[in-house]
């Protein structure tokens, strides 16, 4: 095995190997985190209304207009799931808005979220391949916007902060954009 | 004047091979069965009545129509080079135009099936960095032509790096063609190979169809019981007896199934190494050639089982870089490795002075506790269940898997460890074998912490580190612990001006 080693090119390695001392390095445990727009938790509290109140009209209708047999026997205890898978829902989507916050760094941009669940997910700037602010027709209602951050790391890493007025989301998104590029020409 | 001494300059749109109409018929039709097959197999197991004609009149001109798109489609198709970029030209009813720079280009990988070998032609296959469509591919071109195309594109590619500043051309280099071998797998090696692969893997999915015709035979077999009034007792005896034929088998089929694809996969294997990366060459009928690139590798990893330690063999895997997340085929995958090997491509990839301090941390033992805990008490009622209802046999294989997945376990959280030091993260893992993740913490394209309810009551938390290649996770560690590794991994992905590709 040694001769064969000797012949192998060898790939650029130029390593620097210094101590890191943990507690002097920037940390993200103690940033102030901003709160999305509160707008967002009333969408989303509406959407899901709307969502749930739709589900039970048609149910109704299927009941009592219809009249389809087997629901005539259970439909009230769809109907009482329906109010309370709606209620839970109502919950989760109240307590987990307050959950959702993201922090701004010089290099970085760190966002949390979860309920029970929890996540927070951190990408550096100069691994950002490209950002998006994307307004759908529902957000431009609420003067919503998304903000959209690809990596090469795929889907599972991609970030995406909903419920952003679109002036912050442009300013971050030209933030960021700026950043990866001044990292690409030094 | 023969084909091969034509010389191609490519800067007018030049076509295919015309053997890849070929291959696109076969492409197409691979689309049409595919989205068709239920009407297919209604068509086959119907019993011949009228309404056959009507089937087999649309069949055919189904087909028909496939083909004729299939050669439009050849004729539609062009590839030719400009000042900066490959350019290609395609569609049937709606044209479309790719054009790739030549400092986007990757790798070119040639690929030849049967089909190919018989015409003396190969696939070409072009990677390119970034761009969503990171990959795509010409059907078939002559092997003259191909070569020179690759050729062509490299000194391209190079040049236009080259007026680039000088550290992309350094991250970027071309590929170069001279290779050196690392190693060659014989014969006898591939069916040694073969014999010790993971059995139990492949031979799952045959054993769970096995039980199932086992259990649709034995439904009939039941009725036919109960009237000559069989005990209960000799049910079990029945049960055990097919039980011991089903493993025989399902070892037998299993162990045919992995030799055969080891030895068609991996035939006549060669792993090289060139200046700058590393290439495989194997294959029976279809024979693969696919490099990587030092800075294309983002992962390397290793693992054996028990049988592969016992003859001291692993199997190597080198993960690219990919837009598809981690399809299998951009990583390269050497069996058969032996431990100098191993550590050859390791150091030859990342030096050794990149391994020095560093100390490895066990994961938390609520792991294992938390985990076994839940299946074991998940097991323990089916258990009861099925003793409730007299199904002692069932009852003994839950049992049975009940110990496995809980050793399993066990086995995972003794064995994982991490460890890293400025320059690598590393590792290390498995439950009945070994298995080593080695990654560059450059390389690294983001970083989450994820809790469960009950990690939170407890302080703990998984860390994932996701990369271009795919992610690789650390469970139930200290979250202030988490809090530490991901403030020294944005620290030290933040400062490096090293390009991750």
């Amino acid at each position: 095995m040694e001769e064969k080693e000797e012949i192998l090119y060898h790939s650029e390695v130029s390593f620097k190997n210094e101590q890191l001392d943990e507690s002097t390095l920037p940390t993200m445990a103690f940033l102030e985190y901003s709160p999305l727009e509160k707008n967002l938790l009333k969408a989303d509290l509406i959407w899901t209304i709307l969502f749930f109140s739709i589900g039970i009209l048609i149910l109704l209708f299927l009941q009592y207009y219809i009249r389809i047999e087997w629901l005539l026997n259970f439909g009230h205890w769809i109907l009482i799931g329906l109010i309370a898978l709606s209620i839970l829902s109502l919950l989760v989507v109240y307590f987990g808005f307050f959950k959702k916050s993201y922090a701004i760094r010089e290099k970085d941009i760190i966002y949390n979220s979860g309920l029970f669940w929890r996540s927070s997910v951190a990408i550096p700037f100069n691994r950002v391949q490209h950002c998006e602010v994307a307004i759908g027709p529902i957000d431009r209602m609420f003067e919503l916007s998304e903000l959209k951050i690809f990596t090469a790391g795929g889907a599972s890493s991609d970030l995406t902060i909903e419920g952003l007025t679109p002036e912050t989301s442009n300013r971050l998104k030209d933030y960021i954009v700026n950043k990866t590029g001044i990292d690409e020409e030094e | 004047m023969r084909k091969s001494d034509v010389v191609h300059d490519f800067n007018t749109p030049t076509r295919q091979s015309i053997v890849a109409i070929l291959m696109i018929i076969i492409k197409t039709y691979r689309v049409l069965i595919g989205s068709i097959w239920p009407l297919l197999l209604v068509f086959i197991f119907k019993d011949g009545n009228s309404k056959s004609s009507y089937w087999m009149f649309f069949l055919i001109a189904a087909a028909f129509l496939g083909m004729i798109y299939s050669i439009i489609n050849y004729f539609r198709y062009y590839f030719y080079l400009n000042k900066e970029e490959l350019v290609i030209e395609s569609g049937v009813l709606k044209r479309s135009k790719l054009n790739v720079p030549f400092d986007r280009i990757q790798t070119i990988n040639f690929e030849q099936n049967l089909i190919h070998r018989v015409f003396n032609v190969v696939r070409l296959k072009i990677d390119t960095a970034g761009s969503a469509k990171a990959e795509f591919q010409f059907h078939a071109i002559d092997q003259s032509t191909a070569n020179q195309l690759r050729n062509m594109l490299l000194a391209k590619r190079n040049a236009a790096t080259k007026s680039d500043d000088k550290e992309t051309t350094q991250s970027a280099q071309i590929e170069d063609t001279r290779y050196k071998t690392i190693m060659q797998l014989s014969l006898t090696d591939l069916i040694k190979a073969g014999a010790v692969e993971n059995h139990l893997r492949s031979g799952a999915i045959i054993l769970a169809f096995l039980y199932w015709i086992w259990q649709s035979l034995d439904d009939a077999q039941m009725n036919i019981d109960q009237q000559v009034g069989e005990t209960v007792t000799s049910q079990i005896g029945t049960g055990l007896y097919l039980i011991m034929v089903l493993v025989v088998v399902f070892f037998i089929l299993s162990f045919i199934v992995s030799m055969v694809r080891m030895v068609f996969t991996n035939y006549d294997l060669k792993f090289m190494r060139s200046k700058n990366g590393f290439k495989i060459n194997a294959g029976l009928f279809t024979k693969k050639d696919v490099s990587a690139l030092d800075h294309k590798i983002q992962v390397i990893s290793w693992g054996d089982n028990p049988l592969k330690k016992l003859i001291g063999i692993k199997d190597l895997r080198l993960k690219q870089a990919s837009s598809i997340v981690l399809n299998k085929r951009t990583s390269i995958r050497v069996p058969s490795c032996s431990e100098a090997h191993v550590n050859l491509v390791r150091d030859t990839l990342y030096g050794k002075e990149s391994f020095k301090e560093i100390d490895f941390h066990p994961i938390d033992k609520r792991y294992f506790y938390r985990n076994g805990g839940i299946l074991t008490l998940i097991f323990a009622a089916a258990i009861s269940t099925f003793c409730y209802f007299q199904l002692f046999l069932q009852a003994s294989v839950a049992g049975v898997i009940a110990f496995f997945v809980v050793l399993t376990f066990y086995l995972s959280y003794r064995k994982k460890r991490y460890g890293f030091n400025s320059e690598m993260l590393v590792i290390r893992g498995g439950a009945y074998g070994d298995k080593t993740e080695i990654l560059p913490i450059y390389k690294i394209q983001s970083l989450s912490r994820k809790q469960t309810p009950y990690q939170r009551r407890n302080n703990l938390a998984n860390l994932v580190i996701h990369t271009a290649a795919g992610k690789v996770a650390i469970p139930y560690i200290n979250e202030h612990r988490v809090q530490q590794i991901m403030d020294t991994f944005l620290y030290l992905i933040e400062r490096d001006r090293r390009k991750w590709m």
